[in-house]
């Protein structure tokens, strides 16, 4: 798997929420299709540790 | 109020199910945390190039936002509320877990979709789809 760079990320601070939505609104766009697929890909790595308690 | 977004919520908001900056008029901060970074990285598609150079100019952006870190003190948080979880017979997602951990170690209000995960767990989380729209852990 080539490996993915990340940016430094700024902990110091939280976003305002309009930086946020300013921000959001800029974003790259994945499209419908890989959008769906790679949020399926996430609910279903989270569902995998989800069970049934004792 | 300073909210932390969970990874899975903004997934859903790419995914165009609602309009996530309407959440955040009155909100002082928002965060992710590491949590949601390990989520991101781990769902990033498999097979098709192609795709998965879309997904990283989204992933090169998307690591822009400040991140909260899963140190220990926000590890032993989230197991001692998964554990709560546990007393009241619900097993919740690490996921949710960890991301409940760093909320409650910094005072932040989770905004998800997972709102009985994070109940469960002691945390009344916001759920920007409304009350109107429950809800929908099993779908994708």
């Amino acid at each position: 798997m080539g490996k993915v760079v990340a940016s430094i990320q700024p902990r110091g601070r939280g976003m305002s929420g309009k930086e946020f939505a300013a921000w959001w609104a800029k974003r790259p766009r994945l499209g419908q299709e890989l959008a769906d697929e790679v949020a399926q890909n996430m609910r279903e790595l989270r569902n995998a540790s989800r069970g049934t308690a004792d | 109020m300073e909210l932390l977004i969970d990874s899975c919520l903004l997934m859903e908001a790419e995914r165009g199910r609602f309009a996530l900056p309407e959440i955040d008029d009155k909100i002082e901060a928002v965060w992710i945390c590491d949590a949601g970074v390990a989520e991101f990285l781990a769902g990033q598609p498999v097979k098709d190039e192609g795709k998965r150079k879309r997904w990283r100019e989204f992933w090169d952006y998307l690591s822009q936002m400040p991140s909260l870190p899963l140190d220990r003190a926000a590890c032993e948080r989230a197991g001692e509320l998964s554990y709560l979880a546990r007393t009241k017979g619900f097993t919740v997602p690490l996921g949710d877990a960890l991301h409940a951990g760093v909320a409650d170690l910094h005072g932040l209000k989770v905004a998800t979709l997972d709102v009985e995960d994070f109940k469960a767990m002691g945390i009344e989380p916001m759920n920007p789809r409304g009350s109107k729209h429950p809800p929908d852990q099993a779908s994708a």
